[in-house]
């Protein structure tokens, strides 16, 4: 089953010939001629983007399309060598007191070595096709052993060089085993020294002179502060011939220092600054998962032997698009219990020269289910917001009609407000799953991480198989299967909150309280959908303990939360108002809205309780805060009910009746 | 082929009260079981020596609690096998180690010392079973652990992250934990071969612990083999890793002790003999208590490996 789903791979690092799945995002600059800093979250794409300007990947994608490889390889004016962080290797490097051993030297050679082990075939590939002939080659091997061995090794190889440099890494790995400096016998370098020098031997070949090396160093955050501050140092002395570029998780950059005293990187005039939130929104991010999904569909129907027309690779074909009016068609014959408390609102708040029978007729028999609970909405609301029952019958006929005045448009407005929070309630109210399916819904979902969207889709194949899908005879994929993948993801990327390091249990705990927060203002039956699909929450950075902050920080890291920045102009002035989004993955688990509408605003207390990391506290603070918010709606109709003398009589007392 | 000594501790422990002369125990732990040891040799003429490890700060804790005069010193990851020595000089012809009271981490680093540095003549690990794990919630998911870490390497057994590395899984109860190894950005391996403890103490374990970590199995490695090596057996787990090795001789391994002690003392010792393994830890903060009820105490002899 696995091997015929198309999506069964998702991480760069298991992708063999990576650059075949590559779809790069429009605008991404990937030829500048400056550092890069990439940030984004787990799975947005950072690796593949670092391998995919590897030599290695760019040389194996000409192998294949060009009959020149190597010279069509260097027509590009760029060799790019990657390099992931070992960070348990370079974790160990440091100690409680530095100054015991040369850690910065350790570091710089260590560094320096790693980048060298992958350019070395890459030297070796130049010169068996003549690029690089054998005088200059022991020229880069000579100044490799007398860089880091200070001393020249008469008739050694390339192979001997290779071989060194794993000695020294040995070397290393023994000084952090043993602590013992008694046996090193390789130089403790200046930040970037050893592999500049082999750079500037490439350089002085012709046909390598106006070649730019650019070092990609994968997982940036692994490093400590100061062997970020070397990297830093790195970051800020490149240029044109060597460029280093660094990703990174958000908050994944500990110090802006260099080396340098008082030197800091600054944006722009050091590095570009690309975080992947920024990219991975709107029209381009659609367009580049339609493009993963064909580039995956193509390779798939090409290894399987599968002949399928075009149209077979597009996503959209499996998963169509979300339509409302396909989730309101289920529920036709289905019983509600609203329609009893809808028809006794109606009587209740009909004025003495109202027909009573024709308006429960309008408003609750014969009003189509998503109207007539959007009725019991609107009568629900305190009397200030809430029209009259004559006008809410003439507003619906008018708008039944697709009449084009004010009552009509007015009602229009309603619906168009709360038309998907309905869908909530109603579900709730007939005891079925809301539907979370369509190409939209699923890019929506995957929240910029391309990963998580390769994930909703490699659970709808497998569940869509085990339903009998076959790729004999590919069929759309329905609705009710998409759902369920994505139940099934959303409620995995949920429970793998906890193990996530450090905070892990905190975040899973204040997630599976601010969405039962959430969850229960989509679907409480008090609703007025004058606020509908809560899913985020405000809160004002400056009031915020520096714990609290912190562990909004950590939730950030981990795309638990995504800050976002603030839509309405009034408060995008305040920068020290931010908005918080719970990843939408974790929405279907939830039953709630993945639509950006509402937010509710939480203090330093709240969110205090909310971290605590105890359940009893943060289920604690979640039900007084819906007790609040929705004891306060009581009162505030009941407070508008006393003000409001020009309704009758009979309809306040009704009205107090009901929320009594 | 490996003679399997373990013992069952009261068979051993007169021999063992009259020639262990040190004896190493942790004392993070709150769990009854833990404290058995000591009670048996508080009064022989063997010295009690206490480690423990504090991730928080990065330092080790040791303290000779035999001593008249309380003296605990608090050594670096870097110091601290300068500092054992020390602690336990003039000691070392039987060493004890008690697994029970030792937390994980401690337990790979101590075996790694005393099997390559200190050598003594004789060297015992006991491990004492519980009668019941707690934590545990209605649905069969433990919480022994309040914080995880990022995954580190061991002091004294830091290597390099090598190509075609295969991942050896010690599964335990706690399923987050392997899911927060094997789905790390930083790892990177060619295939998983996770080891279960079977069968175990309470049938209901074994099943419980493969349950519980199937999920990061499945999206890690679905198709993978799961071993089995009998629970509380050092000399088990270590037959099976020379199987694995012998199967992939020209393979990498990165070894991960999340199953129970006597296991991690398996991974601490085929790590210090085998160049091309390496361990990974989440150094977690384990709950006071994980356990209730004292069990049968095994008794592991492990003079071969020194």
């Amino acid at each position: 089953m696995i091997n015929n789903n198309p999506f069964s791979t998702h991480r760069a690092e298991y992708m063999k010939n990576l650059w075949k799945y590559y779809v790069p995002f429009k605008d991404f600059p990937e030829n500048v001629e400056k550092s890069i800093i990439v940030v984004g979250g787990r799975g947005t794409g950072k690796s593949m983007f670092f391998l995919c300007n590897s030599w290695r990947e760019k040389y194996s994608e000409l192998e294949i399309s060009s009959d020149t490889p190597v010279n069509d390889f260097l027509f590009q004016k760029q060799i790019g060598i990657y390099y992931k962080v070992d960070s348990t290797f370079v974790g160990a490097m440091k100690e409680s007191n530095p100054d015991s051993h040369n850690w910065d030297g350790y570091f710089n050679t260590y560094l320096s070595i790693c980048l060298l082990i992958e350019l070395i075939p890459l030297i070796s590939l130049l010169h068996e096709n003549g690029i690089i002939d054998m005088q200059s080659l022991n020229n880069i091997v000579q100044s490799y052993f007398s860089s880091v061995r200070s001393t020249t090794k008469k008739n050694a190889s390339l192979d001997d060089m290779k071989e060194d440099c794993a000695a020294v890494l040995q070397e290393i790995e023994d000084i952090l085993n043993y602590c013992s400096t008694d046996n090193i016998s390789f130089r403790q370098t200046q930040p970037g020294t050893i592999f500049k020098t082999i750079v500037d031997k490439l350089h002085s070949i012709n046909a390598l002179s106006d070649i730019a090396f650019k070092v990609y160093i994968d997982e940036y955050e692994s490093f400590s502060e100061r062997q970020q501050k070397i990297v830093n140092t790195l970051i800020k002395q490149s240029n044109r011939d060597l460029i280093y570029n660094v990703g990174m998780r958000h908050n994944g950059m500990k110090t802006q220092s260099t080396l340098g005293e008082n030197e800091i990187l600054q944006p722009t005039h050091d590095f570009y600054f690309f975080n992947f939130d920024d990219l991975l929104v709107g029209q381009d991010y659609e367009n580049v998962l339609k493009d993963i999904c064909k580039k995956r569909f193509q390779m798939f129907f090409d290894n399987a032997r599968i002949e399928l027309a075009e149209s077979y690779t597009n996503i959209e074909y499996y998963l169509a698009t979300y339509s409302i009016a396909n989730e309101i068609d289920r529920f036709a014959g289905r019983n509600f219990k609203f329609k009893k408390k809808l028809e006794t609102l109606i009587r209740e708040q009909c004025c003495a020269n109202d027909d009573a029978e024709n308006a429960v007729q309008l408003l609750c028999n014969d009003a189509p289910v998503l109207n007539a609970r959007l009725h019991m909405a609107i009568l629900m609301r305190a009397p200030h917001y809430r029209p009259s029952i004559s006008k809410l019958c003439l507003a619906f006929q008018s708008w039944k009609c697709e009449e084009k005045n004010d009552n009509a448009d007015m009602y229009r407005n309603w619906l168009h407000n709360a038309k998907n929070g309905l869908i909530y309630l109603l579900t709730k109210d007939c005891g079925i799953s809301k539907w979370y399916y369509g190409f939209d819904t699923f890019a929506a979902l995957s929240s910029g991480v391309v990963r998580y969207f390769l994930e909703l889709c490699e659970q709808t194949f497998n569940i869509a198989m085990i339903e009998g899908f076959s790729w004999n005879n590919p069929q759309p994929i329905t609705p009710d299967i998409q759902t369920r993948a994505a139940k099934y993801v959303s409620q995995y990327k949920v429970n793998e909150i906890s193990s996530y390091p450090i905070c892990g249990k905190r975040l899973r705990i204040f997630v599976q309280c601010f969405g039962e927060i959430c969850r229960d203002l989509h679907r409480n039956e008090n609703s007025t959908l004058g606020e509908p699909e809560v899913n985020h929450f405000t809160t004002e950075s400056l009031q915020l303990s520096s714990e609290v902050e912190s562990y909004l920080n950590e939730a950030v890291t981990w795309l638990v939360l995504q800050r976002l920045p603030q839509t309405k102009s009034k408060e995008s002035l305040r920068t020290d108002i931010l908005d918080y989004h719970l990843n939408k993955i974790y929405t279907p688990y939830f039953d709630i809205s993945f639509n950006k509408k509402r937010k509710i605003k939480l203090d330093q207390m709240q969110l205090e309780q909310l971290f605590s990391s105890d359940l009893d506290i943060a289920n604690k603070s979640a039900r007084v805060f819906l007790d609040n918010y929705w004891g306060r709606k009581i009162k505030t109709n009941k407070a508008n009910l006393k003000k409001a003398p020009a309704n009758t009589g009979e309809q306040l007392n009704l009205f107090g009746e009901g929320v009594e | 082929m490996i003679i399997r000594e373990e013992y069952a501790l009261p068979l051993v422990e007169k021999n063992l009260l009259d020639n262990v002369t040190a004896v190493i125990i942790g004392t993070t732990s709150q769990e009854e079981r833990c404290g058995k040891i000591k009670d048996i040799f508080q009064n022989s003429n063997a010295k009690i020596i206490s480690v423990d490890y504090d991730n928080s700060v990065e330092r080790f804790s040791v303290s000779v609690l035999s001593d008249r005069v309380y003296n605990n010193a608090h050594p670096t990851k870097e110091n601290f096998a300068g500092v054992f020595a020390n602690k336990i000089s003039g000691n070392t012809k039987s060493i004890l180690i008690d697994l029970t009271s030792l937390q994980h981490s401690v337990i790979i680093v101590l075996l790694n010392i005393i099997c390559n540095q200190i050598r003594p003549a004789h060297l015992f690990a006991t491990y004492v079973k519980p009668q019941q794990y707690i934590n545990r919630d209605n649905l069969g998911y433990y919480s022994f652990s309040s914080q995880v870490s990022e995954p580190a390497g061991i002091p004294g057994l830091i290597r390099q992250r090598k190509e075609h590395e295969i991942i050896i899984p010690f599964l335990g109860f706690e399923g987050d934990r392997l899911y927060n190894i094997v789905d790390s950005d930083n790892m990177t391996y060619e295939s998983i071969i996770p080891i279960i403890g079977f069968p175990s103490e309470n049938p209901t374990w074994q099943f419980e612990a493969l349950r519980n970590c199937m999920k990061a199995l499945d999206s890690a490695c679905p198709d993978t083999e799961i071993r089995k090596c009998k629970s509380n057996s050092i000399f088990d787990a270590l037959a099976v890793l020379d199987e694995i090795k012998e199967l992939y001789p020209d393979k990498n391994f990165v070894l991960l002790p999340l199953g129970i002690r006597p296991h991690t003392a398996a991974c601490g010792l085929w790590a210090a003999k085998n160049k091309n393994a390496r361990i990974l830890y989440d150094y977690v903060t384990e709950a006071d208590q994980r356990s209730i009820g004292i069990g049968e105490a095994i008794v592991y002899h492990l003079s071969r490996f020194i």
